[in-house]
């Protein structure tokens, strides 16, 4: 066909833009195809997804590795800090249970427990909504507490829920009256722990009969099946004994307890003349994280300390401690979970902290830092290359340092006033002051405690002055097993067999 | 005038009409190819043009992703201080630097920690020196504190930005933490 224009003359057609249209058609076809590769590339909800699991990924790991293990570290350091002081400024070492308690509690909430619960012969009445415990069938048998006086009931849920509230029957046995407050804690050291999980208050009623009350516990904690928890109970309005609370059937998961001592705990910084905790302790710590994770990674993030311990074993050796942290935790992303039990271990260094047993032996008059070296020279390498000697012996003392030694106890005993040995990580320093003249030897822990190598407890051992050193008033003195271990066995001279030591 | 003639005369001028017209024609297909290459051409100048403007986005986003792990994955002691300034292995044995086992975010915060501003801009800048893409923009912020800050051209004026936030604490010694703090590093083109 041939197309001809207005004038009559013949046109090229469409062989005249053949060249054109092709190429058009060949660009079109590349944008098209550049487009649809683009539009693949911008499909963003793939990277945005696998990048969002991999940050709280990165954050998990941190968790396990890293935040928990820095913050129990200092939450360590700082608890003993301040147990030290409590201990100071009470002017007496705990006991050994209490300590143990502290160790728990004081790192990982701040709070010292504080009391002694005594078990009553049957158990308190309640039930719970849902229900995840129950001891039903009051018995209009009643437990007494109130003002100073404070009754619990610890339970462990069949099944784990949040708990939305408890019900108990409660009457007056005396005005005035008051309210009833019900707080929810949990459980260390066998009695109701520091952290309150929830708590409400019952309103009170006027008059003398049982009445049914509930506690509405407004958070709804979630409780888990297996785990103990209190229900501790006291009435500011009260008198000694004002309120009774019902008891029901013998509970076998629980029991119940009284105390007199009131509060029952308190943060270890409310009781020093000034604080040294401050918010160091563990679940404050991880709290700011979770508050931070919220704020800037969106994730709801949650931890729960299952348990707190500080100890010295193999693994600490004498110059540090083991914070040992068993914690539960969730992180939800929404799009991802992770639910974990974790145990972190953390080896904590002494040195620098204050040794208990000086300063509450010679009533604050005297304190000790933990330091195991002097001029350069570790007392470990002293000890193991057996290289003391009068110089490095009386450089111990001039530097008031500390040395291994498997018959002296370690640096947790002190606290407790326990002289006995620990073979892994026993300590000792040597009396540096001549308050004291006692015939005894001058290692610490011989000096008060009449207990040295080689001698029973009451049992005389040998004493021996030290050449240069043993200059009245100050009347060093050291038993034959020491003089030995320091290597300045030449540089003694006998002095006595008679060692009276402290009464 | 015979017939023969005629046709001889009307062939002689459909020849050279024919002739013109070829000549129109191949001046035609000359133009059309001519016109073909320019519409490839422009055509392949606007298809890479947009295509490279893909490209920035994917290198940005790989860029921000390779410094943030930079940061938060390479401890102090994988540092081999003969690749980087001297001052590190200064800092490592003068105890400005005490714990290895940072991360260079860690160590940038505890050097904000302790009041070190100079100092952490300082160890941020020897310990990128080789690690930033000059075609990029970089800054780390740390408790809402800009500690440095590599610009070209002013974060208002970027075509793409990405922002990597990370929780970072540590410790100054066992008695003291520092943080958590939030450490953001911004990248942008």
């Amino acid at each position: 066909m041939k197309i001809k224009n207005k004038n009559g003359k013949e046109k090229l057609g469409k062989k005249g833009v053949f060249f054109t249209l092709i190429s058009i058609m060949i660009v079109a076809t590349l944008f098209l195809w550049f487009n649809g590769r683009q539009y693949a590339s911008n499909v963003d909800t793939i990277p945005v997804t696998s990048e969002r699991i991999s940050r709280a990924n990165d954050f998990v790991n941190d968790v396990n590795t890293h935040y928990i293990d820095t913050f129990s570290t200092v939450a360590t350091y700082t608890a003993l800090s301040a147990i030290i002081t409590y201990e100071k400024e009470r002017g007496a070492f705990l006991s050994y249970d209490d300590l143990q308690c502290a160790l728990k509690t004081v790192p990982a909430y701040g709070i010292m427990l504080n009391g002694t619960w005594t078990d009553q012969s049957s158990d308190i009445y309640f039930t719970t909504t849902p229900n995840l415990a129950q001891n039903p069938n009051p018995q209009s048998n009643f437990i007494s507490f109130g003002g100073q006086n404070s009754a619990s009931q610890s339970f462990s849920p069949s099944s784990s829920g949040n708990l939305q509230s408890a019900t108990f029957s409660v009457k007056w046995a005396m005005p005035p009256w008051g309210n009833i407050i019900v707080e929810l804690r949990d459980s260390a050291c066998g009695k109701p722990g520091p952290n309150v999980i929830d708590s409400a208050v019952i309103t009170s009623f006027i008059d003398f009969l049982p009445h049914t009350v509930t506690a509405i516990f407004s958070s709804n904690p979630y409780l888990v099946s297996g785990r103990e928890y209190y229900f501790v109970f006291s009435s500011t309005g009260s008198q000694s004994s004002g309120v009774r609370i019902d008891k029901g059937n013998a509970y076998p998961q629980g029991q119940a307890y009284k105390t007199g001592t009131y509060p029952i705990s308190f943060y270890l910084d409310s009781k020093l003349s000034s604080p040294i905790i401050g918010n160091n302790y563990l679940s404050a710590k991880l709290q700011e994280l979770a508050n931070l994770s919220k704020d800037i990674y969106f994730y709801n993030t949650s931890f729960y300390i299952i348990d707190y311990s500080i100890y010295q074993d193999n693994q600490s050796g004498p110059w540090a401690v083991i914070a040992e942290a068993n914690v539960n935790y969730t992180v939800n992303t929404t799009i991802a979970a992770w639910l974990a039990n974790i145990s972190v271990k953390s080896k904590v260094p002494i040195a620098g902290i204050e040794d208990p047993y000086i300063a509450i032996k010679t009533n604050g008059l005297y304190t000790n830092k933990i330091v195991n070296s002097f001029e350069g020279i570790t007392t470990d390498y002293l000890t193991n290359s057996k290289l003391w000697g009068y110089g490095n012996f009386t450089n111990m003392l001039k530097y008031k340092a500390y040395k291994p030694d498997p018959n002296a106890p370690n640096y947790l005993m002190r606290f407790y006033d326990n002289m006995s040995a620990s073979s892994c990580c026993g300590i000792e320093s040597l009396i540096y002051f001549d308050d004291y003249n006692v015939n005894m030897s001058y290692i610490d822990y011989c000096y008060w405690s009449n207990i040295c190598p080689g001698s029973q407890p009451g049992l005389n051992v040998s004493l021996y002055t030290v050449d240069e050193l043993s200059i009245p008033p100050f009347n060093f003195l050291i038993e034959p097993y020491h003089a030995v271990q320091y290597q300045i066995s030449q540089n003694t001279t006998f002095y006595t067999n008679d060692s009276t030591g402290w009464a | 005038m015979g017939i023969g003639n005629k046709k001889k005369i009307v062939n002689k001028v459909c020849f050279q009409h024919n002739n013109k017209l070829r000549g129109k024609k191949a001046y035609y297909y000359s133009l059309d190819a001519f016109i073909a290459i320019i519409v490839i051409t422009i055509g392949l100048f606007i298809v890479l043009q947009s295509g490279s403007n893909v490209q920035p986005k994917q290198n940005i986003y790989i860029f921000s992703e390779s410094i943030t792990n930079y940061f938060t994955h390479t401890k102090i002691y994988d540092l081999n201080d003969e690749l980087y300034p001297t001052t590190i292995k200064v800092w490592k044995q003068d105890g400005t630097i005490t714990y290895f086992t940072n991360n260079l975010l860690e160590q940038t915060g505890e050097l904000y920690a302790k009041g070190q501003l100079p100092l952490a801009n300082q160890f941020v800048e020897n310990v990128t020196g080789n690690a930033i893409d000059p075609n990029f923009n970089f800054e780390l912020i740390i408790d809402n504190i800009q500690i440095f800050n590599e610009t070209k051209i002013p974060k208002e004026n970027s075509k793409s930005l990405i922002s990597s936030t990370v929780l970072i604490t540590g410790l100054i010694d066992a008695s003291t933490s520092w943080g958590p703090y939030v450490a953001e590093i911004r990248v942008w083109q």
